[in-house]
């Protein structure tokens, strides 16, 4: 099959995230907990090749690999009722089991040390795909596992699947809180660094907006992780729902993301979603509204509705970079028309000065087994150069701790650091610069830009 | 008609009389009855152009001419053509006749005392190209004859027998009695005797007839002279009638078993008033033989019977003069009896005679719609059916010939009154053919009889309700035994692209193969990599994959395009040379088919398959464009690794520029345009809507581009 799509789950966010999305998908596809396709599933509307493959009995096994340093999530999956979906032989724990503790490059380093076991279970995902199109990697930057062995993982990635795209969900930490973790500013730079040079799209999931919206949208005061993460899978689900319902366009990960990306650095997505219905177990009797096309537009560009949240800058006139709007249900092609209408007449949305940017409309079909309470849903693609404020933000933090050159020595215990710490300058001027370009992208002469000129 | 040919000859610069032309053109057994279609005849009149003397002027007379819409315009203008053309032919083989060129030529000063040899010369040609096109007729004939006709022995009785006939005998008779010295008393009795004599066809001893030159010609009778001057004069009035009877009895009587049973049920109707005519003659002759009658009151009795006789000599002869036949002799019927509105009872006559004449031709008509057969010995029937495929062939056979050129429409045989109803009946009949074709019996419904009526709701109803019948039938037919929606979707999924995941998994098997050369490209290996995608992709669920066919056409979309809106102007031509000579990658050629069986092919048939072919490979090559533009994409993906990864930004808005293009020009026409159009043709369908407009709406898509 082509197109196929390898999910790498990474650290404990990146496999409750990969938990809740597989979920989903099994829902959607209409695909047992154990793999068993259900009996009122019918075959030949949708793709599930994409992101299953099937064994020799027919049950349907993700094509994911689940890594972590230390048991504790994997070993709640592996005791949930989808320990059957999974292939034992990509579940890899850690043998000493005891994790990154938090540590960037302790996760880094243990991702060198495993490296040959993990690259062959990914080898052996790529070489059982006819037509590998590319990898999507769940993890959170701010932890040890998915941040350092992702960035590990990220580098080495590029490296031996260079025709290969690599999408990464990638959970930003909550800024607003004070974290748990005391070195987060360091591994989220150090991760950044990573993102930007190796891989080729970036789902940006702000925690911070994540918490927003489920306070505000959803009502659930103090949200769990699971429902945060419900949230996350629904985003993945509906960004890969045209790959898996095939229609006339967007077939592959590439023609949705090619048109979003035009320049290969500025790769940073966010997100938006809407209308957002509590799960049934929360007590909260979700409210349904009327839903059009127009209106499911209008408020994906709403700031509170995206999943990142982003500071206003003053100095700088941001827009978007690109648009594209996943429109799921029944959708009449001449509104989708009249709300872009409407939309451009009222200026909701600014682009670009360089170049020819718009909203773009992808209609897929919906799951025939899921119940939408609502007719219309939407997901928002977006490339916002407003982006750079989330990572203004690291860069400060981080300037905080490095200029007191606070808990460096966790650091200095990995062999990376142990010389120098170069490598957190390197990784600083690297967002700093990526910063900066985005900055550039609001202008018009981003495109004429030289290094002389603006150095001055 | 006369001012007509006088003012073509006028344009073509000959010194000809219109009188003549006319004379010969309607002494022509062809004329009116050729099927000239209209381009033939514009070649016709570029030929003549050529050698008239002013040939701008010759050719804006004929285009006005035509544009006024000028009867028997194609009949001129090929005569004229055939004059010429014979001519010609007759300077080639006669090069000894003095060569002068019949038409106006400059060169040669026509003086006054060339005209008549001109003029006999046009004649001489007249005739020949007369005798040639009777011959032509005659051969013509000889091939529509049945067989069967031939093998009968039929004695061709009013030739061995002259005297069977009911009209006067051929030869002229001489007055042999002598009414001299008869007292005028006696003179009526005896006069009142011949006329009756007279009036049934029979020459009598002092009004004896005189031979017709035509067949439709006015009879003229000769009186004898000793007769009294008084009763001749009424008996001259009442002469007509016998005159009239003539043409009748000889109207009758040129009809054979080849005339057709439109004619045949004509005639019968006909016999039907004459028997009546008889009737009236013999109770006139108790009358006299009781010694009731007079001249006058015979006058007065015959009067009604006079007016009646001439409108049925008129009819037959308008019908005969111009050797109708089938269809059109209902137009001259329907057309008389209109024209007699104001005289009730010459329109009752008419009326009487048109609806039995009617009745072969309704009932054919009743057979076609209601049965979808055509049961026609006599070719007299507007349909023709011509047979082109034979049944066994059928469903192994691409049928779209089938549908297009078995049945089709002879507008000559039309009656006035179905004109408007030609389409529709002819679809009928076709839909309740295709439906037997397949195997199925038509629950005929009961339907009343098809009457003739001067206003035309009877068969106009009963025509619509057939049709809707039949179209209804016809579609619920496709729908549920041969899942015509099935078939639709199926072309939706590989025509349309639809089916992306499987588009997609096709491009990625055929790329190598298609970016090649069109003449190195090995069609069996596409035709396995397709084969492979269909199994393998969503595809397989669909039960019509297996009729997927790879094509490779000699010829690329755009030089597809101009061809069928090229108005053929020398750029034009000269661009399409050019582009013969680039060679041809496979992307550029390459085109899904499709093979569709009976009678689902009536509506996918070539036609349908080729425009949706042609949208398909405009949505090929903007796939492909794309997938080209997010390779490139892939390539690029690399830089950001660079330091200077900036100052590739320049050539990455070009590329998105490009790939934003094709993907919203994709987007417009297949979630704006494709879309809409497909549940505009799914809805129709649901309503179960009347069978043309599915082709129809299929379309659709393609003409709002």
């Amino acid at each position: 099959m082509p197109s196929e799509m390898i999910t790498l789950q990474l650290g404990q966010c990146g496999n409750q995230i990969g938990f809740e999305f597989w979920k989903q998908l099994c829902i959607e596809h209409g695909i047992s907990p154990d793999g068993i396709l259900e009996e009122f599933a019918s075959a030949g509307s949708d793709r599930k090749d994409v992101f299953f493959y099937q064994a020799d009995d027919n049950h349907y096994i993700p094509r994911a690999v689940l890594l972590d340093l230390e048991p504790r999530v994997i070993h709640t999956i592996l005791n949930s009722p989808y320990a059957k979906l999974y292939n034992q032989e990509n579940v890899y724990l850690s043998k000493h089991g005891g994790g990154a503790g938090n540590n960037w490059a302790s996760g880094f380093a243990q991702g060198e040390k495993l490296n040959e076991e993990v690259f062959d279970i990914i080898n052996r995902e790529a070489d059982g795909s006819d037509n590998l199109e590319g990898f999507v990697l769940c993890h959170s930057i701010a932890g040890g596992t998915g941040s350092g062995m992702g960035s590990y993982i990220l580098e080495h990635l590029s490296d031996r699947f260079p025709k290969k795209l690599v999408q990464t969900y990638s959970v930003f930490p909550n800024l607003d809180e004070i974290s748990d973790v005391v070195v987060q500013p360091y591994n989220s730079l150090l991760t950044l660094k990573r993102l930007t040079e190796s891989a080729d799209c970036v789902m940006v999931l702000d925690n911070t907006a994540l918490n927003r919206i489920a306070s505000d949208r959803l009502h659930i005061q103090n949200p769990s992780f699971a429902q945060i993460n419900t949230l996350v899978s629904t985003i993945m689900s509906a960004s890969t729902a045209t790959l898996r319902y095939p229609s006339y366009m967007n077939n592959d990960l590439i023609s949705l993301v090619a048109p979003l990306i035009p320049t290969p650095r500025l790769h940073f997505l966010m997100t938006g979603y809407t209308p957002l219905t509590a799960d049934h177990e929360l007590n909260t009797a979700p409210k349904i509204r009327k839903t059009t096309v127009l209106d499911v537009m209008q408020r994906l560009l709403q700031p509170k509705n995206m999943m990142v949240s982003l500071s206003p800058d003053r100095a700088n006139q941001h827009c978007y970079i690109s648009i594209l709007n996943i429109i799921q249900g029944e959708v009449d092609p001449s509104q989708v028309h009249k709300s872009l209408q409407r939309i451009r007449e009222r200026k909701l949305a600014s682009f670009i000065p360089w170049g020819p940017a718009s909203i773009q409309v992808a209609l897929s079909r919906r799951s025939p087994y899921v119940h939408a309470s609502h007719k219309v849903s939407g997901l928002l693609l977006a490339n916002h150069t407003n982006i750079c404020s989330l990572f203004d933000r690291c860069l400060q933090q981080f300037d905080k701790l490095r200029k007191r050159e606070a808990f460096l020595e966790v650091f200095r215990k990995e062999p990376m650091f142990k010389e120098s710490l170069e490598e957190f300058d390197e990784s600083r001027a690297v967002v700093d610069e990526l910063v900066k370009e985005y900055q550039a992208a609001a202008t018009p002469d981003y495109v004429h830009w030289n290094p002389e000129s603006s150095s001055i | 008609m006369q001012s007509t040919i006088k003012e073509l000859l006028d344009a073509l610069g000959c010194n000809l009389e219109a009188d003549i032309v006319l004379d010969h053109l309607q002494n022509d057994p062809n004329y009116g009855n050729s099927n000239l279609s209209s381009k033939q005849v514009n070649e016709y009149a570029q030929r003549l152009a050529l050698k008239a003397s002013n040939a701008k002027a010759f050719l804006k007379k004929y285009e006005e001419m035509r544009n006024r819409n000028t009867d028997y315009l194609p009949d001129l203008i090929y005569l004229f053509y055939k004059l010429v053309h014979e001519e010609k032919r007759l300077k080639i083989s006669k090069p000894k006749v003095a060569p002068k060129p019949v038409l106006g030529d400059n060169k040669h000063q026509i003086t006054k005392e060339d005209l008549p040899q001109i003029k006999d010369k046009l004649l001489k040609a007249v005739d020949e190209s007369k005798k040639l096109v009777m011959k032509s007729f005659e051969e013509k004939e000889v091939k529509t004859l049945p067989n069967w006709y031939k093998n009968l022995d039929l004695p061709n009785w009013h030739k061995d027998h002259p005297a069977m006939s009911w009209d006067f005998p051929k030869e002229q008779l001489p007055i042999i009695s002598s009414l001299a010295g008869i007292p005028v008393l006696s003179q009526e009795n005896i006069i009142i005797d011949e006329l009756l004599y007279i009036f049934s066809g029979i020459p009598g001893n002092f009004i004896v007839h005189q031979p017709v030159k035509d067949t439709y010609d006015q009879r003229t009778f000769l009186i004898s002279d000793e007769l009294d001057d008084a009763l001749k004069q009424i008996v001259q009035e009442m002469l007509p009638l016998a005159s009239n009877y003539s043409i009748v009895r000889r109207f009758i009587e040129s009809c054979d078993m080849w005339s057709g049973q439109v004619l045949h049920a004509l005639v019968g109707a006909i016999e039907v008033l004459l028997k009546d005519y008889y009737t009236m003659i013999a109770q006139l002759e108790t009358e006299h033989m009781s010694e009731n009658l007079t001249l006058q009151k015979l006058w007065y009795f015959v009067l009604p019977t006079m007016r009646t006789m001439q409108v049925l000599a008129a009819i037959v002869t308008s019908i005969g003069k111009s050797e109708l036949r089938g269809g059109a002799v209902l137009t001259v019927l329907h057309e008389k009896t209109s024209i007699l509105m104001g005289d009730a009872r010459a329109q009752e006559i008419s009326l009487f005679l048109t609806e039995r004449a009617c009745r072969p031709y309704l009932n054919i008509l009743d057979q076609w719609i209601h049965k979808g057969t055509i049961v026609d010995p006599f070719q007299e029937f507007m349909i023709e059916d011509n047979e082109l495929i034979n049944k066994e062939e059928l469903p192994v056979d691409y049928s779209a010939d089938y549908w297009e050129k078995r049945y089709s429409v002879q507008r000559d045989r039309v009656p006035k009154f179905l004109d408007k109803f030609t389409d529709i009946i002819l679809r009928t009949g076709k839909y309740l053919n295709v439906i037997s074709q397949c195997g199925k019996s038509i629950a005929k419904p009961n339907t009343e009889e098809i009457k003739y009526s001067l206003r035309e709701q009877n068969y106009g109803a009963i025509i619509q309700k057939a049709y809707a019948f039949a179209s209804k039938s016809l579609l619920e037919l496709l729908l549920k035994e041969y899942d015509l929606m099935g078939r639709l979707k199926s072309v939706k999924n590989y025509f349309l692209m639809s089916q992306g995941d499987f588009i997609v998994q096709f491009m990625d098997a055929t790329e190598q193969e298609l970016s090649k050369k069109i003449d190195d490209i090995i069609p069996s290996k596409l035709e396995s990599l397709l084969g492979l995608c269909l199994r393998l992709s969503a595809a397989s669920h669909d039960p019509y994959n297996e009729d997927m066919r790879v094509e490779l056409l000699p010829y690329d979309l755009q030089f597809q395009m101009f061809k069928i809106l090229s108005i053929e102007t020398e750029e034009e031509n000269e661009y399409k040379q050019n582009k013969d000579c680039l060679p041809l990658t496979g992307i550029e050629t390459f085109s899904f088919g499709m093979e569709v069986k009976w009678p689902v092919s009536l509506i996918l048939n070539h036609k349908a398959i080729a425009c949706y072919q042609m949208i398909f490979r405009h949505l090929f090559f903007c796939k492909h464009v794309e997938r080209l533009l997010c390779r490139v994409w892939l390539y690029n993906k690399v830089v950001k690794r660079f330091s200077e990864a900036r100052l590739y930004a320049d050539a990455f808005a070009l590329r998105q520029r490009m790939l934003s293009c094709v993907q919203h020009l994709q987007y417009y026409m297949c979630v704006e345009v494709i879309e809409p159009s497909w549940c505009q043709l799914i809805q129709s369908l649901d309503k179960v809507f009347l069978y043309p407009k599915v082709a129809v709406v299929s379309f659709f898509c393609f003409s709002n581009w």
